[in-house]
């Protein structure tokens, strides 16, 4: 571990107390433009290495949200050829390698963990036989189709608090395709659509190859023009339309999706108009770490669980995309006190937005935060997810020193205006999965009456 | 990250993480065709081997991994108390005791513990299975004093004060409602353990029921702690960046003085022996159904045979054998629960497809446990299955906790490191005709239960179990 590696001063004095290094990350690009990116790390004989295309469900077409997902899930099938016994699957896993995908909002990932002493040559070869020509043969693809069928609910709106939000949050915008998907939406997307979408976007200008581990540069190189040497040709995809923040400025009634249960799931949410690149989200970052993200030292855990008792589990997390991120904030209680529950985040975030923290707090989390970025990446897998988002949104190579350096300079004012430029705490979307809320009392005042109408 | 208690199932096969030192068949293809002489890597040394057991004169086991890769180390302090050794209406009292392990002592005041921990960077968390609890801290190797203080300082003097035993016996309610009472499979697993252990303490959900958990009293707590947690009872795990001989000393510095006391005398739990198979069907508001067969092992199963039942869970798990199986399945999942400090337990699960109804899906399942009987297994799979054994061996090192989890948990089961890597090289000598004997001779009809679970829609009020008995 270099130390050198981290490059600010400033830093480097508050990571003194033991500190790793982030590692060392190489980058260069194909002859077709794809980036690479590499991490060398000996220590283990073990190679990861990742695929991410500008291909999730938010690149499905308009009418046919499932397609992106049946895309990536059939990329391995193939049918066999004379004298092939195994399919590329196989091939791949047979001898003890994993491959696997991972489809999401906003990208579709192939992850492919092999042993470096066992011939992974070969394995990125099987590999990129695929990615070059896909075909989607139709027996595969209709038992694939009917696996991922029996996975995904009816009415997406009703079938949880998260797709229920990101629904309302995202409206119309691509962004929600993967909410869209239902069984009548998958068993419409036939395997000529499929190749079709493989064609438009599984191309050079869409894609990232990171890889991390026991690998030299020259064999990077050769494995990242084996996997796209071959691909299809074709521009890469527009950039998605703005992400519509109007729904965010409704105040609207929380959603209940009535469950049997002595428990409810109460789950807040909010799109914030900001992403990795803007000035303001080392600040948003650091707050919704102190505010609900950092285990029992957040507020919300202190003052919900720690001191009431009230749950096993509150959080809140930021889950940051192209443009946009969205904050949300977890909580399951017991029903009897869902309100209470409810009442206390809402004065909570409005307490942090209004007040903001302490200076003292700011210096305490500041110090937490940056210590604890020396256990990121601590592992190739952790690492290689950290990498791989270096090049899918484009940031620097230093990006994480960056960060730090960032979070290093915000003092308790930068919080709470960023906070306050982006968070209204009156306006987040709520969704309840829990069981039907008492009736009213026969004896309900008229007030309480209209407060529970719609 | 945040949940710092969640409770680690001691279900399938922990044990089958990492594999073997001996030479293993490198299976490169060339056009899709596998070499027909295999091709011996070079040898790897199980990193485990590399690791020190001592005892301190009170009892307390050390273990000692050292590892540079990074300047990090891995404590662990593991207690042999688990629900298998709680009274009935007491079910619970070690997962709730483990709470309390982060709520004050009189030297570290409650929230203090993670605070202390969060301020180097660090992480932590606990967990309570059946047989042990266990606690871990992973911190920069320049801290690793701090994390010896911390547990040793625990170990001894926990306040347990009734106020904040009331707050957070509260919080394990949430989490019981959580992950049991609306988590439907878990649900559903723990009415079934109560059918396959109707008699035995190995039926204790670890989380504990409902009703104990409204009757626990911190008194109760007090004397839990004050029996089991002792240094003749714990195994401490370091793993990482340190010097063993600097640590043994710092080791004995804060733990040496602790004294040891009598543990109270504890039998292991029996259970009599299941004479005919036994069905249970739970219905509850669910995702989706799930049929369980699961299998009593007897005490006492050779160590060859446990290799094979190992390896025909591992291979059941990501091999579909029968086309039924594959079309009447939406998943599937093996598992041989082993080591344990009770019975071992083997165990088939299976969620059905769409379109195939419960009773299709389990006579595929019959079938698919039939044709294990007989002659019905392939050698492909078999290879399959011992290659990512071998593989997976590789991929584990990667997580420093890792390797400090399998000492922990192989030393609280009474093996040594090289009783453990021989275990893991019996599994690559396994053979099909291993692999049929322990299906014939351990998974038969009358020592299995069958559990079904009928999901039934979210929104609507339905909750009912039937226990038969088959014949």
């Amino acid at each position: 571990m270099t130390a050198k590696h981290w490059l600010f001063a400033g830093i480097a004095l508050c990571w003194a107390a033991g500190a790793a290094a982030f590692p060392v990350v190489q980058q260069w690009q194909t002859a077709n433009g794809v980036p690479v990116y590499l991490v060398e790390r000996h220590d283990l004989p073990v190679i990861d290495l990742r695929i991410d295309v500008d291909a999730g469900e938010s690149r499905s077409p308009a009418g046919t949200p499932g397609l992106a997902t049946m895309t990536l899930y059939g990329l391995m099938d193939k049918d066999f050829e004379t004298n092939e016994l195994r399919t590329p699957y196989q091939l791949l896993t047979d001898t003890g390698n994993q491959y696997g995908v991972d489809l999401r909002r906003d990208r579709a990932s192939i992850l492919l963990r092999v042993v470096s002493t066992r011939g992974p040559m070969t394995m990125v070869s099987t590999l990129a036989k695929q990615m070059a020509d896909a075909k989607y043969p139709f027996e595969y693809f209709k038992y694939r189709r009917d696996a991922v069928v029996g996975q995904l609910p009816e009415n997406p709106a009703k079938s949880s608090t998260e797709r229920n939000l990101s629904l309302a949050l995202y409206g119309d915008h691509p962004l929600a395709n993967l909410d869209r998907r239902t069984p009548d939406t998958v068993k419409s997307v036939g395997n000529s659509a499929a190749r079709g979408f493989y064609r438009s976007f599984y191309v050079p200008g869409n894609l990232i190859v990171t890889l991390v581990g026991d690998v030299s540069r020259a064999d990077a190189e050769k494995m990242a023009n084996l996997l796209t040497e071959h691909l299809p040709k074709g521009d890469a995809a527009a950039p998605l339309p703005p992400v519509p923040l109007s729904a965010s400025s409704v105040e609207a009634a929380p959603q209940r999706l009535v469950r049997q249960k002595n428990q409810s799931s109460i789950e807040l949410a909010q799109l914030l108009p900001i992403d990795r690149k803007s000035p303001d989200m080392a600040a948003i970052m650091l707050g919704n770490y102190m505010l609900g993200s950092s285990g029992f030292q957040s507020r919300l855990m202190r003052e919900l669980r720690e001191k009431r008792g009230l749950t096993y589990d509150v959080s809140s997390s930021l889950d940051i995309l192209r443009g946009s991120a969205m904050l949300s904030i977890d909580i399951s209680t017991r029903s009897e006190q869902e309100q209470q529950a409810l009442q206390l985040l809402h004065d909570e975030l409005a307490r942090f937005t209004r007040d903001g923290p302490t200076e003292a707090e700011v210096a305490e989390a500041k110090d937490r935060y940056l210590r604890s970025m020396s256990f990121w990446g601590s592992t190739n897998q952790a690492l290689l997810g950290l990498v791989a988002n270096l090049g899918y949104y484009k940031l620097p190579l230093d990006y994480y020193d960056q960060l730090a350096a960032r979070i290093e300079k915000l003092n308790a004012a930068d919080i709470k205006a960023a906070w306050q430029r982006h968070v209204d705490p009156t306006r987040f979307r709520i969704a309840i999965e829990g069981p039907e809320p008492a009736k009213p009392a026969t004896d309900a005042t008229p007030a309480a009456i209209a407060a529970s109408a719609p | 990250m945040s949940n710092s208690h969640r409770i680690a199932l001691a279900c399938c096969c922990a044990s089958l993480a990492l594999a073997c030192a001996v030479p293993s068949r490198a299976a490169e293809t060339v056009g899709g065709l596998k070499p027909s002489t295999p091709v011996v890597e070079h040898q790897l040394v199980h990193p485990l081997l590399a690791t020190q057991i001592t005892h301190l004169d009170n009892g307390l086991t050390i273990v000692l991994h050292e590892d540079h890769r990074a300047p990090v180390v891995e404590l662990q302090v593991w207690y042999r108390i688990g629900a298998i050794d709680e009274p009935a209406g007491l079910t619970g009292i070690s997962h709730a005791l483990e709470h309390m392990m982060f709520r004050g002592t009189t030297k570290v005041p409650t929230g203090e513990y993670h605070g202390r921990v969060a301020r180097l960077g660090g992480q932590n968390n606990a967990f309570t299975t059946r047989d042990y609890t266990y606690y871990y801290l992973t911190l920069p190797a320049s801290d690793l004093e701090t994390a010896l203080d911390l547990e040793s300082d625990r170990m001894q003097h926990l306040t347990l004060a009734e106020p904040l035993f009331n707050t957070e016996i509260e919080v394990v309610k949430e989490e019981r409602r959580l992950n049991t009472e609306n988590n439907a499979f878990r649900a559903f697993s723990e009415n079934v353990q109560g059918v396959v252990y109707p008699d035995s303490s190995m039926r204790n959900p670890v989380i504990g029921h409902m009703d104990d958990l409204n009757k626990m009293k911190v008194a109760d707590l007090r004397q839990w702690y004050g029996q089991w947690y002792a240094p003749n009872n714990a195994t401490l795990v370091l793993a990482g960046d340190f010097d063993a001989a600097r640590v043994m000393s710092l080791v004995k510095t804060y733990f040496g003085s602790i004294p040891r006391h009598e543990l109270p005398a504890r039998a292991k739990p029996v259970e009599p022996v299941q004479q005919a198979g036994k069905r249970v069907v739970v219905k509850k508001p669910s995702l989706s159904s799930l049929v369980s067969f699961r299998w009593r092992i007897p005490d006492g199963t050779p160590p060859k045979d446990l290799a094979a039942l190992d390896v025909l869970a591992e291979m059941l798990s990501n091999d579909y054998q029968d086309r039924r199986l594959a079309l009447a399945s939406d998943s599937l999942y093996a598992g041989f629960d082993y080591p344990t400090r009770g019975e071992p337990l083997f165990m088939l699960n299976a969620v059905p497809s769409q379109d195939a109804s419960l009773s299709e899906l389990e006579s595929a399942m019959q079938k698919q446990v039939t044709l294990l009987h007989g002659a019905g297994l392939y050698g492909e799979m078999l290879e399959r299955a011992q290659q990512r054994l071998l593989a997976r061996n590789y991929f584990s090192y990667d997580e420093l906790s890792n390797r400090a989890q399998e000492l922990g948990m192989l030393t609280l089961y009474g093996f040594t490191p090289e009783e453990y890597v021989n275990h893991l090289s019996l599994m690559q000598q396994v053979t099909l005709k291993d692999l049929e004997r322990v299906a014939t001779t351990y998974l038969k009809d009358d020592n299995r239960v069958v559990g079904i679970l009928e999901a039934q829609p979210l929104d609507k009020a339905v909750a009912a179990k039937e226990i038969t008995h088959d014949r």
